[in-house]
């Protein structure tokens, strides 16, 4: 019997039906994937299941139980976890706390005996506490064990959530994009955790994803959705094989099945071919090209926590220049002390050969500077017009204005069809879309991506680094691309920079690096081989 | 009394609960504080404005006089939000809370202090001049006070709705980092939006003075003035006014029909069961958080 | 420079991190305890307000700083503890039980309040506790039967087992000031109230609490009932002020509404966000600021009036008015307030030599809107 099973699911938002009669079924212990385009209801599936929506129509079975009608703290009960496509952690509180939640369903105590702490409660949460030790033992989450949530990197909090799902045992685990903003190699400990859950754990797993690399790797099955409707079920090769979903989803075939979406990439040409590859080698610039921005031994810190530790880097006009480096070596706060947002405590940021680091945002924006922040930044209650419309807020030509709207449009129709919908109310990846249309908007001289692709189906993808390579070629716009998924930033760039716990370790032209050894194996994921005992190759990574 | 008498008066005081509640509207708006000064800002208003055209004061001819007044305020909030709020830019907005409590405390000293603690009236001069609508007679001054009310309610709802820097406002009040980002100058925005609410509330304090006798405890009608900002569903400029003209109206109409020792519980029981039946208010902006 | 090393999960289980902190504790707590031996009279009776508060404090801060539910009406239950504690002694009922009683009678009427205001959150809950609070001022009024109406009470003194525990009863008195009965009563009310607290926060209630604070959405999906959890936090809370209104009752000996205005309401958030939200010691320091802050103007204002031989020196609302720009000095240096500060020091010391004055730089911070829940 199978242990959940959808039957003609339906539900409509005002007008728009996200998801339309569909109906599948999980098999006890199987990995099941649901992919699709961006906006094709899949998040939404996820929330009628644990019942944050009402469906218009159809029915849910669990293990035996109707729970069409239940309530989302009865569906927890009954053993479905759930992950959130955009983390929703308890932000003030540590990881171990966030994690003793996940134990809620399981409370053996009621709250006289928590106020008086009997020794039932001691036992309860002695037992609490070594249940969850396993679960920070299987996704080495011992080094966090006591950090605040506010001050993860997001690939930490990323696995935190799915830890937090995991210590309730639960009969089936939802994971709503597990590897979205992880790097190559946190992606392959996620492909490994998913296989454990499943063979060790006798877990059910239901999963969405956008990355078919690990899609491929740990499904059983995989359901194809578009426009709220299936498209295609079945193995993984099947479905990618389906034309449908090749069109509306993956892009050209040949790209699909690989873990990037890179094939119509086309490498950068080489700037300069003196520059070599080495720690500490800054001189990309060539004398032809004047630095745009020139970061000085910039030195950036949380509280008593230094994330930069003296950074010095060059973006050249008219080249885009890419950073790469695990979560939490400090890209996003380099990012964030280039426009202004974070105050580096030492060095110096300079745009155009003057010093703007310590000013006020908003006339570092004025200068030139735009950015796609990580996380979208969506303002929620605008609508997406709106949002375009603040994208330009710096900008004093409004007929011009009113053409790029239309440019943004072209490029993103999903947008198009939700001009006036709140954009607290779009989908994840419709918001990324949105965020990267908003950063357009700013008609930008120098633009700061930051994981642009976060989200997004293949196929957008790869019209996003379309967008991003014509920018840079006919209109000349400098960009600075921080990217988990480095093959095609790499391929994008013309100069990479590598960052590692808040230092350049390396450096050179983009080329270049995708030749190096050290850049193959530890961030484009070619590991020669894939066995479990492998598992911690990355240790060998000589400057950790 | 006849009840549709009632209804002129009450309609006026709403408008005044109503523009108190602008205030208050208009900076929840922009930075999603709530200023529990701004009872203590009209009164303060009112005050200036008193200085300014009563006879025993400076003896400035009306507008003109209210005209300097309102800019008197607006740069005094502005001042007040450079100088002081904006120590707290990005902190809990809790903070904000209790700085602006204790700020009216200290703004209802400073006006005591200079003012005095007696009851004063404003030279209003349209005071006590009226017509007549059938049998109801509508005073000169209530009059005024809705045709205002009305004109600067659809205008502020025009400028949030339509211009650039309305919508920019409530950008930078949903998401600041957001904001920056776009360029957004949001600390400029914030006191801009303080400046704009004092010359609101120095509005409003003139319609008070100009219908009775200010004190400086009068502010604490803004207490009256958060049920109505409440009802209307706190962020919404029409919901403000709506709300505010609920209160007006029930005030006057509990006083006459309810018996005595419960009438001036009326308009809180009235929020409350609006908040009952919608718990965001009449006009709410509240939505559920998509996952 | 201090670490803790860890050999056993059940270490975080202890009420104290070590043994150095338990002595610190301790010192404290014997302080306290010895204050009838080394406080004049006035002073006892003030920090014998303090501790009063400290309870308050203490329920509110479940409520605001755990749950993140606001309330600009807790006087109302403070009224509800104080009434009820005024009926049931009156009625002859013996003070061990009437105390407990009236504690409860507050925690079931404010987890009957937190029906309606289960599904407000934010400005909307805050402005529509303030009504209650408002409302019942009035109500107060209105049962003149149960409350003396607008005169109000005289409430009886405290015997318990014979030992009169009244705020001026003195037993040994060459040695500690008359009052020291009722401050002891005070104090241990004060410490059982930290200690259940203390256990709440470290078992699946107090979790779930913050759960709900931080994120509805995914406690929800963890399996926490928010309507339950919220009425509860509600009733605990009110538990707690409740009977801290059933001692101020005690210490005011004769009381009215005035007593529960909604101005007390305001003070007593004022008191929890002064000293930290969320946090216990939150709520102590902020009660101690609250508390002894108009005592020290007070005594100030004499002082200096005295110095400048004004005489009486007064300016109506002068001792407010400073009262309030101490306030807007404390929240604009530390918007997190005292225990913020207080974290701060504590590390500094604990890193001595080490610490940096960069780390505690406030460095730029954003929020983003509440109206998404
Ligand atoms: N609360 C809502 N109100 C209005 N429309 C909504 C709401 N929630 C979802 N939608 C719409 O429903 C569609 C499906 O959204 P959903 O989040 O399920 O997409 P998704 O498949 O998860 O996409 P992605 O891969 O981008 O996460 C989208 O077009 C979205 O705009
Ligand atoms: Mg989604």
């Amino acid at each position: 019997m199978s242990l959940l099973t959808v039957q003609d699911l339906s539900i409509r938002f005002g007008g728009i039906v996200a998801v339309d009669n569909v109906s599948f079924s999980v098999e006890p212990g199987e990995v099941f994937t649901i992919v699709g385009p961006n906006g094709a209801g899949k998040s939404t599936i996820f929330n009628l299941i644990s019942r944050f929506y009402e469906p218009s129509g159809g029915s849910l079975h669990f293990d035996g139980h109707d729970i069409t009608g239940m309530k989302p703290e009865e569906i927890a009960q009954l053993g479905i976890a759930r992950t959130f496509q955009n983390i929703e952690l308890f932000e003030h509180s540590t990881v171990l706390q966030n994690l003793l939640v996940g134990r809620h369903s399981s409370r053996a105590t009621n709250f006289l005996q928590d106020i008086f702490f009997t020794p039932g409660t001691r036992r309860a949460e002695i037992e609490h506490r070594e249940h969850v030790e396993e679960v920070i033992d299987f996704f080495d989450l011992q080094p966090y064990r006591n950090s605040l949530i506010a001050g993860l990197p997001y690939g930490v909090r990323k696995v935190v959530e799915i830890a937090r799902a995991l210590s309730s045992s639960p009969k089936i685990i939802l994971l709503d994009e597990p590897a979205s903003g992880l790097s190559v190699e946190e992606t392959q400990d996620m492909a490994f955790w998913i296989e454990d859950m499943q063979k060790d754990m006798g877990l059910t797993v239901l999963m969405v994803e956008h990355d078919m690399g690990l899609v491929s790797k740990v499904s059983d099955r995989v359901l194809a959705l578009a426009d709220g409707r299936p498209l295609a079920l079945g193995t993984s090769e099947e479905v990618q094989k389906n034309p449908d979903v090749i069109e509306a989803y993956l892009g050209e075939p040949e790209s699909a099945g690989g873990t990037q979406t890179t094939a119509s990439v086309v490498p950068a040409t080489a700037a300069s071919a003196t520059a070599g590859i080495g720690v500490g080698n800054q001189g990309n610039a060539e004398e032809s090209h004047s630095n745009v921005l020139e970061l000085n031994n910039i030195e950036t810190s949380y509280g008593p926590i230094l994330a930069l530790r003296g950074v010095s880097l060059n973006v050249p006009q008219g080249q885009i220049v890419t950073i790469l480096g695990a979560n939490g070596a400090g890209k996003t706060t380099l990012l964030k002390t280039v426009c202004g947002v974070m105050d580096p405590t030492k060095g110096q940021v300079l745009l155009n050969g003057e010093e703007i680091q310590g000013r006020e945002p908003d006339h570092i924006v004025k200068a030139g500077v735009a950015h796609v922040p990580e996380g979208r930044e969506v303002f929620p209650l605008l609508s997406v017009e709106e949002n375009l419309m603040m994208g330009a807020y710096s900008r004093s030509d409004r007929s011009e204005v009113k053409q790029d709207i239309d440019m943004v449009m072209t490029y993103f129709p999903a947008l198009n069809e939700r001009r006036q919908q709140t954009a607290g109310t779009l989908s994840g990846g419709q918001q990324q879309m949105l965020a990267i249309g908003r950063g357009l908007m700013t008609r930008p001289t120098v633009l700061l991506l930051d994981e642009p692709s976060l989200g997004l189906s293949p196929l957008l993808v790869q019209e996003i680094f379309g967008i991003i390579r014509r920018l840079n070629s006919e209109q000349g716009v400098t960009m600075l691309l921080v990217e988990q998924n480095a093959s095609v930033a790499l391929k994008t760039a013309h100069y990479g920079y590598v960052l590692e716990i808040g230092r350049i370790v390396m450096a050179g032209e983009a080329q270049k690096l995708l030749d190096s050894q050290d850049i193959q194996e530890f961030y484009l994921g070619d590991t020669g081989t894939s066995q479990r005992d492998q598992k911690r190759w990355k240790r060998k990574k000589t400057w950790r | 009394m006849d009840p549709f008498q009632l209804l002129v008066g009450g309609i006026a005081n709403g408008c005044i609960y109503g523009l108190v509640a602008l205030g208050f509207v208009l900076i929840y708006k922009a930075t999603e504080a709530v200023n529990f000064a701004q009872g203590d800002l009209m009164m303060l208003g009112a005050f200036v404005t008193m200085t300014f055209v009563n006879q025993e004061w400076w003896d400035f001819p009306f507008i003109p006089g209210f005209i300097l007044a309102m800019l008197v305020m607006g740069v005094f909030s502005y001042l007040l939000e450079f100088v002081i709020i904006r120590r707290l830019f990005g902190q809990p907005q809790f903070a904000v809370v209790i700085l602006t409590i204790a700020l009216g405390f200290i703004l209802r000293f400073i006006a005591g202090a200079i003012w005095g603690h007696d009851p004063q009236s404003l030279e209003f001069p349209l005071a006590g001049e009226s017509f007549h609508i059938g049998s109801i007679v509508v005073g000169y001054d209530e009059a005024f006070v809705i045709l205002v009310t009305a004109v600067l309610t659809s205008l502020l709802y025009l400028f949030f709705a339509r211009t650039r820097l309305g919508i920019a406002m409530q950008a930078s009040s949903q998401n600041q980092l957001a904001a920056y980002y776009m360029g957004i100058p949001v600390k400029r925005i914030s006191s801009l939006i303080w400046a704009l609410s004092g010359m609101t509330a120095s509005v409003a304090g003139v319609l008070f003075a100009a219908k009775g006798a200010i004190d400086p405890s009068t502010g604490l009608l803004g207490i009256k003035a958060f049920a109505a900002a409440v009802i209307g569903g706190f962020g919404s400029l029409p919901g403000a006014l709506a709300g505010g003209l609920i209160i007006g109206i029930i005030e006057p109409m509990a006083q006459f029909f309810a018996p005595s020792g419960y009438s001036q519980i009326a308009p809180y029981a009235v929020m409350l069961l609006v908040l009952i039946l919608r718990p965001n208010g009449l006009f709410s902006q509240v939505f559920q958080k998509k996952v | 420079m201090r670490i803790h090393f860890k050999t056993d999960y059940r270490q975080d289980l202890q009420l104290f991190a070590d043994w150095q902190t338990f002595c610190y504790y301790l010192i404290a707590f014997v302080a306290a305890a010895s204050a009838p031996f080394w406080l004049g009279e006035y002073l006892l009776g003030e920090m014998t307000y303090v501790l009063i508060w400290v309870i308050a404090g203490l329920g509110l801060m479940i409520l605001v700083g755990h749950t993140g539910q606001v309330s600009l009406g807790h006087g109302a239950f403070l009224a509800c503890g104080a009434y009820m504690q005024y009926n049931l002694i009156e009625a002859g009922v013996p003070f061990l039980i009437a105390f407990p009683l009236a504690g409860l009678f507050a925690g079931v009427i404010g987890a009957l309040a937190a029906v309606p205001a289960l599904k407000m959150s934010g400005i909307y809950l805050a402005i529509a506790t303030l009504a209650f609070g408002i409302i019942v001022e009035d109500v107060i009024i209105l049962l003149e039967h149960w409350t003396g109406g607008i005169e109000g009470v005289y409430i009886s003194s405290i015997m318990i087992f014979g030992i009169d525990f009244d705020r001026y009863a003195g037993g040994l008195e060459p040695y500690a000031v008359p009052g020291h009965n009722f401050y002891w009563l005070c104090l241990v009310v004060a410490l059982l109230a930290t200690l259940f607290y203390r256990n709440l926060l470290r078992s699946p209630t107090g979790r779930a609490f913050i759960a709900i604070r931080d994120s509805e959405v995914s406690a929800r999906a963890m399996g926490v009932n928010i309507a339950r959890y919220k009425t509860l936090a509600f009733g605990l809370s009110c538990f707690f002020t409740g009977l801290a209104g059933a001692l101020l009752a005690h210490f005011l000996s004769a009381f009215n509404y005035e007593a529960f205005l909604i101005l007390i309401s305001i003070q007593m958030l004022l008191m929890v966000t002064i000293g930290g939200l969320g946090s216990i010691h939150g709520a102590w320091f902020g009660a101690i600021i609250i508390g002894m802050l108009p005592v020290v103007i007070t005594i100030m204002r004499e002082e200096i009036s005295s110095a400048m031989g004004l005489g009486n020196f007064t300016i109506p609302g002068l001792d407010q008015a400073v009262f309030a720009a101490v306030l807007i000095a404390f929240i604009m240096i530390e918007p997190l307030g005292i225990y913020g500060r207080w974290l701060k020091i504590r590390t500094w010391f604990q890193l001595f030599p080490l610490a940096k004055k960069d780390m505690f730089k406030r460095h730029k911070s954003y929020l983003k809107t509440e109206r998404m829940r």
